[in-house]
Order: C-alpha cells, then sequence, then structure tokens
C-alpha cells in the first residue's frame, strides 16, 4: 500500500512540476473577467451569468486536465522508458495503476479546491453571497472526473497518447448525448436505431447524471437520495474502468 | 552580424504582419457594421439539437443566447423579422434552461411592447408557467397580454387569478382578477376568488380590502342575475317590472337576493337599473387596450 502511496504522491509532484496549476490564472482571468464583462449586460441576472461561468469553468478546465494529463499517466512512462525500472521492483501492476490514478486524482481535487475558493469569492465580490447549493454541483464535477480518469487511463494502457485522447473525449461527448439521442432515437421508431441507442445508452457512461449545474444555480432541490446514487453509479463505473485497465495492463508486454 | 540582419529583418517583418491584421480587423469590422446585429445570429440550430451538442453546458449556452438575444431587444427599431427571431431565441433560451425566469419575463414583455407578437408572448409564458409553476409573475403577464393585446377579459381573469394565488404575488391581483371577471360577465368567478383568498388571509389591512371587494363582487353578481331577469320578464311580457318583486311573483326568480348589508337592491322603473344602497363603488376595469 505504501508504493501506491509513493508513485501517488510522486505523479502529485509530477503534476505540480509540469506547471499544470497554471490553469488557475486562466480560470480566474476567465472567471473576473466574464464577472465584470457581462454583469453590465445581463439585466439583473448577473449572479446566474457568474454561478453558470463559474461552474462550467471549473468543470472545462478539470475535464481537460482529466482528458490530456489522464492519457499520458501510463503512455509517459513507457516513453521515457521509466516503465522498465518500475515493473522490475516487486510491485504489482495494478498497484501501480492505482497509484498513477490517484496521484491525477488528488492533483484535480487540489485544483478543484482552489477553484472553488476563486469561484466562492467572486460570488462574495460581486455581492451575490456564498450558495451552499452550488457545492453539491461541484462534488457531481469531481466524480465525473473520477470517471473520466479512469477512461483516460484505461485507454493508455493499449493505446497511444492521441487515440486515447480521441477515443476519451468520445466517451465524454457521446456520455453526455446518450439520454438526448436514446430519447430521439425512440421518437424516430426505427427499431435498429432504436436498439444501437439503447445499447450505447446501457453500455457507455451516462455522464448526464453527474450534471446538476442547473438545478444548483437555479436553487432547485438536489435530493440527498439523487446525489447518494449518483456517487455510487460513478463509483461503480470507475471501478469497473480500472479493473479493465489493470486486467489490460497486466497482460501487456514492454519487451 | 549576419544572425543579428536576420534577427531585425524578422521584426520588421513580424511588425509589419502585426500593423497588417489590425488593418484587416478594422475593415472587417467595417465590413459588418453594414449587417444588422439581428442577421449574424440569423442561423440558430433547433433547440432539441443545440441541447444535445450543448454537452450538459446548456446553462452557459442559455447564457450567451440570452445575451445575443438582449443586444436586439436593445436595437433603436425592432423590426416584425427580429421580433420572430427573438421569439425562437427565447424559446431556445428557455429550452436550454427552462427555469430561466427573466428570459420568460422580459422575453414576454418585448414581444408585446417592442414588437406586436402577442400569440408568441403567450406562447413563451405558458411555456414558463409549465416549468415554474410557483412563480406568479408567468400568469400575471399572460394576464395583462389577455387584456390588452386579445380583449379576452375571461381569460385574463383565470391567469390573474392563478397569479393571485401564488406566493408572493401581491395583494392588489385579486382585486385586478376580481375586475375583470366582472368585466367579462362572470361575477360568480370573482366572488369564488376573493372568498377563497379571504378564507385563508389572516387578520390585517389586506384581510379588510378583500372583505370590500368580495361584497363589490356579491354585488356586481347579483345585479347582473337581475339585470338578466329583468330581461326575461321584458322578453316575456314586453314591459319592464314595476319592483323586483314581480320576478319573483312571476316565477322567473326564485327569491330576491339581498346585498352584503342585508338590504334590498333599489330598482329604478325608469331606466332599469338595479344599485346596491350599501355598496356603492363598482369593480369595473379603467384603461385602453390593444383590442377589445
Amino acid at each position: 500500500m505504501n508504493r501506491m502511496f509513493a508513485i501517488a504522491s510522486n505523479t502529485f509532484k509530477e503534476n505540480l512540476r509540469d506547471k499544470i496549476l497554471y490553469n488557475l490564472v486562466f480560470f480566474g482571468l476567465l472567471l473576473i473577467g466574464g464577472s465584470v464583462l457581462l454583469g453590465s449586460l445581463a439585466i439583473g441576472e448577473q449572479g446566474k451569468i457568474i454561478k453558470d461561468l463559474g461552474l462550467a469553468s471549473i468543470n472545462v478546465f478539470g475535464i481537460l486536465i482529466a482528458i490530456f494529463v489522464g492519457i499520458g499517466l501510463v503512455s509517459k512512462e513507457i516513453e521515457k522508458r521509466t516503465i522498465y525500472t518500475i515493473i522490475a521492483k516487486p510491485i504489482p501492476r495494478y498497484q501501480f495503476l492505482l497509484g498513477r490514478y490517484s496521484g491525477l486524482v488528488l492533483t484535480l481535487v487540489v485544483n478543484i479546491a482552489i477553484m472553488t475558493i476563486g469561484f466562492f469569492a467572486t460570488l462574495m465580490l460581486a455581492g451575490i453571497g456564498f450558495d451552499g447549493g452550488l457545492l453539491k454541483a461541484i462534488a457531481m464535477i469531481v466524480l465525473e472526473l473520477l470517471l473520466i480518469v479512469a477512461v483516460a487511463v484505461m485507454f493508455s494502457t493499449f493505446t497511444t497518447p492521441t487515440l486515447s485522447a480521441t477515443f476519451t473525449l468520445a466517451i465524454y461527448v457521446i456520455g453526455h448525448m446518450t439520454e438526448d439521442l436514446q430519447v430521439l432515437a425512440n421518437k424516430l421508431e426505427n427499431p435498429v436505431i432504436s436498439w444501437t441507442f439503447n445499447a450505447l445508452y446501457y453500455g457507455l457512461p451516462n455522464l448526464g447524471y453527474f450534471n446538476v449545474k442547473g438545478e444548483a444555480v437555479h436553487g432547485s432541490p438536489i435530493s440527498m437520495n439523487y446525489l447518494l446514487l449518483t456517487t455510487s453509479y460513478g463509483i461503480a463505473y470507475t471501478a469497473l474502468l480500472m479493473i479493465a485497465a489493470s486486467l489490460i495492463f497486466q497482460r501487456r508486454d514492454f519487451k | 552580424m549576419m544572425l543579428r540582419v536576420q534577427h531585425i529583418l524578422l521584426a520588421v517583418v513580424g511588425l509589419f504582419l502585426l500593423l497588417g491584421s489590425g488593418l484587416l480587423q478594422m475593415r472587417l469590422e467595417q465590413s459588418r457594421e453594414s449587417i444588422p446585429k439581428l442577421q449574424r445570429f440569423m442561423f440558430l440550430p433547433q433547440a432539441e439539437v443545440l441541447k444535445i451538442l450543448s454537452l450538459g453546458y446548456h446553462s452557459v449556452v442559455a447564457d450567451f443566447l440570452w445575451l445575443q438575444t438582449i443586444q436586439v431587444m436593445g436595437e433603436k427599431k425592432v423590426t416584425e423579422e427580429a421580433g420572430y427571431w427573438m421569439y425562437r431565441a427565447l424559446d431556445t433560451v428557455t429550452t436550454l434552461d427552462p427555469q430561466f425566469v427573466r428570459a420568460y419575463e422580459a422575453g414576454g414583455l418585448a414581444l408585446c411592447t417592442l414588437v406586436v407578437l402577442p400569440d408568441q408572448s403567450n406562447a413563451l409564458l405558458e411555456k414558463g408557467m409549465k416549468h415554474n409553476p410557483e412563480v406568479w409573475q408567468l400568469p400575471f403577464y399572460l394576464g395583462i397580454n389577455y387584456y390588452f393585446e386579445i380583449g379576452d377579459d375571461k381569460k385574463a381573469g383565470d391567469y390573474i387569478a392563478r397569479a393571485a394565488r401564488l406566493p408572493g404575488a401581491p395583494d392588489h391581483l385579486a382585486g385586478l382578477a376580481a375586475r375583470l371577471y366582472v368585466s367579462a360577465k362572470a361575477p360568480q368567478n370573482a366572488v369564488e376568488l376573493l372568498a377563497s383568498l379571504y378564507e385563508r388571509t389572516p387578520e390585517g389591512e389586506t384581510r379588510h380590502v378583500l372583505e370590500q371587494r368580495l361584497k363589490q363582487a356579491i354585488v356586481a353578481r347579483d345585479t347582473q342575475i337581475l339585470s338578466e331577469a329583468i330581461g326575461r320578464y321584458r322578453d316575456r311580457f314586453l314591459s319592464w317590472p314595476h319592483q323586483l318583486e314581480d320576478l319573483v311573483i312571476q316565477g322567473i326568480l326564485t327569491a330576491l337576493p339581498r346585498d352584503p348589508s342585508g338590504e334590498h337592491y333599489l330598482y329604478d322603473p325608469s331606466s332599469q337599473m338595479v344599485t346596491s344602497n350599501s355598496i356603492e363603488e363598482k369593480l369595473i376595469m379603467k384603461g385602453h387596450r390593444r383590442r377589445g
């Protein structure tokens, strides 16, 4: 277990060295700039726009890091040939994978925590005040990121970084579309299309579950039951992907 | 030496390119000025498609489109074409973010003030009510549209009565709805609305005002019943009744109603007017309207 923590901690430090946290500057500029510029145009909807913009920025920056750092977690080790020194050591491959995954998750959590502080500070400065309901939306974003990192890691265990990025991005896009596509497909009343979209709907992660940004911004109730169910779904899917990634990585030949 | 010359050359070329791109940008801006703002956003994907394409960022896309729409609203003159685009844009905004109450409110008002598109305004407000049933402003604006634009006082009364029952609605809405019902010759609806609101309102100024309005509505209802009965009497006997009791004697009414103070209604045989001695103020709608 200690070895896994060492790998996780090393991954976290590596991400910091790669200046991952620089994205926070862009986040701050986007949020503050957007708030100042759009606030005067929005006819009384400044609060809504800052909240929407803030949550969307946290989500987008998180997703970009999850995908583009996630795909390099394994492939970078292979490219630099550092993987040989690691797999030669008495450490199970799944622990290596979990360590790398945890390191990136830690980076993301730190990143999002800082972005959240900045977000709430902007809301306070704009005179909108603290809104605890937004934390529920941020928690769901974190869960979505856990899943997306797992997707990226899984692809990076058997394919190139470019293909991993493409596949993960595709999963992210389709994951947000399955629900709507299923509704549209059912409207078409074509059994083949309907069956295909149903298969996609049940086979791929439904990322729409993690999207409660709208409800949080409007102060609509988000039940604890829903949050618990979604959390369980997110964790179960992430675990499934990590098991698949470990199995693939275990069988991979590095000769 | 050679390297320095190369650097200077590159810097000069870079400077020219920077200047050139700046000039081109200015030229492009000038050419765009002739295109109306609306035309630049004429192509708007279907709301359902946009919702799918926005990948969970519905609210941000709705905000962006909202900002574009209010730019169009702010134009010096809003044409009918722009009005139709505004409606489509607002419909898209509210499909992306169905709880965006401000878009329904501002859109509903703009579509009946900046342009005259009451059907579109009503459609937007109806959609808003479906998604935000607790917001009193939406049925209120619909009621206003039905009164001012369509001239249907009964429907106007129904919507304003609905608004009056919602939390946070101003106290005067009940009176307004009652006036509309009386104007639409449906005073019984006014009585029912005011009675139900009176029942659930705690003691105080509002309850007192509601009581007064309720009495006025009762008088309006009773005088309407009596006037209709007088009309039927005239149809049957080809003469006006000499007193209200004649209506009962001839079997047109089973009994004569009394006003809220328990007094008999007054009848003037020369003008056939029925009035109440105790409640003089009448529930009537004042103000101009576009239609009706």
